[in-house]
């Protein structure tokens, strides 16, 4: 369990099992306002159909989320969308569309019908453009720009949506090192409920302020990074061999993977 | 887009329905003058032959090429941002397959003073085909699957139409052939009316939805999160266009290409945002078969040319312009 701050996400023993294996299987895990919070493990663990059913978008078998102590399912779906905002991993659109009518879409939970945009809404729109580095590309098609271009669109959407708990599948994973690090820092900086899938477990270190690793849809354990990310935690969760540093200066640990791929090994 | 260029066409697009609307009344066999028009419109006709042709004739007529290119147009919009395929045409659900049943049926079999109900019966005849095609769909629990749906129910029914047109008398099936090309000369005042009821409820529950329709361009999962029902708004849409296609249909026979071809114009020149599709594909379909209509009437002496003669032929160039385009931009 993350034990810092008031629980704001409660996932309570979530159960999903649409055929064959469970995907999640009673997974229980909270996490803090505020917090910038990661969801580790290997491919096939759970972690995007965690952050599915955190959305309330996974149909689950059992088991329910709360936000705030209101369960999500007795949310409307207006009311979800101006909670929740989601970053997903890609998404293509079915015709050209600029980038900022994409980005514009978050307006949808916030205006009623044929309500045109104000002024403020274009400044908004804007304002969430420059902050993810989108704006100078505004005009162009989004199709047409790279994966790592239309995660920042997809962020900047996110953004605009102005809702408490932004969640984010994957959102480095097209990122080039220098973007990893800003776009995680400018997560941090928001002051929202963060929850991320992220496979780079140094930079979940680094920028997460607690973590939950997850193995065949179950939390193996869940707390703060040098609490979770213990190397008999590490290696149980993605099957090879690893060691743990700390770093002397500020305490985060540093995982390297020593896998054995020789034979006799 | 640029904002000039969106400026443009929303001044453009209404004139040009404007334009083209007393153009189209003022010509024909005989022609109007634009002031005799004016004042019938307003005030009170000349004489008794120019209120006949203008109220009688060319009015229904002018006003139902608007209406039915307008439905036609937003239909296919609708229908291809709500099955996300690109190629969907609001004919493709089997409606002009149970239409032709219907119509088949009360010209086959049914007395000749049954006749005068063969809208009445193509009507039921298309809403049974697409009834069946969106039960189906639902059954299967997958969207995308509603095209593959309707072209099976539309062969189905296509079948039975050509069973019982070879087991019928010659001429039922030439008169089938005739009306499945489509065409306005028979239309009066009172199916105005109704076509105008139903395109306005569309158009007004599209509009509602403008924002929403962004969003279903997205993957499904996107949609939710930015609060859209997709299934109970894509099921909206469908059965308003599946209403709309077929009143049309009933009155108007097969009109193809119309609701493929010009959504995509619109989105080529104006954009693909929710608002602009709706009113643009409702204006340019109204402009687009108004001319059509004219060049069926004033191209052969004497003769009327089928509509959807003139649709198909426009449309199948227009699928090779975007074929070859596509290939000389993709080197």
């Amino acid at each position: 369990m993350i034990e810092h701050n008031e629980p704001f996400i409660l996932a309570d023993s979530l159960h999903w099992q649409p055929e064959g294996e469970p995907v999640l299987e009673r997974v229980s895990c909270q996490f803090s306002k505020g917090n910038t919070s990661g969801i580790v493990g290997a491919n096939g663990a759970g972690k995007s159909s965690l952050l599915k059913a955190l959305q309330g978008l996974t149909p689950l078998d059992d088991g329910e989320v709360f936000i705030a102590g209101n369960a999500l399912v007795a949310m409307s779906r207006t009311k979800r969308a101006q909670t929740i905002a989601a970053v997903p991993q890609s998404t293509a659109l079915l015709f050209s569309m600029t980038v900022y009518e994409v980005v514009r879409m978050a307006l949808i939970p916030w205006k009623t019908a044929l309500s045109a945009d104000t002024r403020q809404d274009r400044a908004w729109l804007e304002q969430c453009m420059q902050q993810t580095g989108c704006i100078e590309f505004s005009n162009r098609d989004y199709n047409s720009l790279s994966g790592g271009e239309q995660q920042r669109v997809l962020l900047a959407r996110a953004l605009a949506q102005k809702t408490e708990i932004i969640l984010l599948d994957e959102p480095t994973s097209h990122l080039d090192i220098f973007y990893q690090h800003e776009v995680l820092m400018l997560l941090k900086k928001l002051n929202k409920t963060i929850v991320l899938s992220i496979h780079d477990l140094n930079l979940a270190a680094q920028y997460c302020d607690a973590i939950v690793v997850l193995k065949q849809g179950k939390v193996l354990m869940a707390g703060k990074p040098e609490k979770a990310m213990q190397q008999s935690v590490l290696q149980d969760a993605f099957g090879m061999p690893c060691s743990v540093a700390l770093n002397p200066d500020n305490g985060i640990p540093t995982v390297c993977f020593h896998p054995d791929f020789s034979e006799n090994g | 887009m640029d904002s000039s260029r969106s400026k443009a066409i929303r001044i453009i697009l209404p004139l040009l329905l404007l334009g083209s609307f007393f153009f189209c009344l003022a010509t024909g066999s005989i022609s109007l003058r634009i002031e005799d028009i004016a004042s019938c419109l307003v005030l009170r006709c000349p004489d008794s032959l120019t209120e006949t042709i203008l109220w009688d004739i060319r009015l229904p007529r002018v006003l139902m090429a608007i209406l039915v290119g307008a439905g036609l147009a937003l239909s296919g919009a609708m229908l291809q941002t709500c099955t996300r395929n690109p190629l969907a045409d609001p004919y493709l659900f089997g409606i002009v397959s149970g239409a032709g049943l219907g119509a088949t049926i009360v010209t086959t079999i049914m007395p000749a003073d049954w006749q005068p109900l063969l809208p009445l019966f193509a009507f039921i005849g298309a809403i049974t085909a697409v009834a069946t095609v969106i039960a189906l769909s639902q059954y299967l629990q997958r969207f995308e699957m509603i095209l593959l749906c309707g072209v099976a129910i539309g062969f189905m029914f296509s079948a039975v139409t050509q069973l019982m047109l070879y087991l019928g008398e010659p001429f039922a099936a030439n008169r089938i052939i005739f009306w499945l090309m489509g065409s306005l000369s028979n239309v009066a005042m009172d199916n105005v009316y109704w076509l105008a009821g139903a395109l306005l409820i569309t158009c007004l529950v599209s509009l509602r939805f403008a924002r929403h329709l962004d969003a279903l361009m997205l993957d499904d999962d996107s949609a939710e999160a930015l609060g859209v029902d997709t299934q109970k708004l894509r099921l909206l849409l469908l059965v308003l266009c599946a209403l709309l296609t077929s009143v049309i249909v009933a009155w108007c026979g097969g009109i193809g290409f119309v609701g493929l071809m010009i959504p995509h114009i619109v989105r080529a020149l104006w954009g693909t945002s929710g608002i602009k599709l709706v009113v643009g594909s409702t204006l340019m379909g109204g402009v687009f078969l108004l001319w059509v209509d004219y060049i069926a009437r004033q191209a052969l002496p004497d003769q009327e040319i089928p509509l959807g003669v003139i649709t198909a032929a426009l449309g199948s160039v227009f699928f090779v312009g975007i074929m070859i385009q596509r290939q000389i931009k993709s080197g």
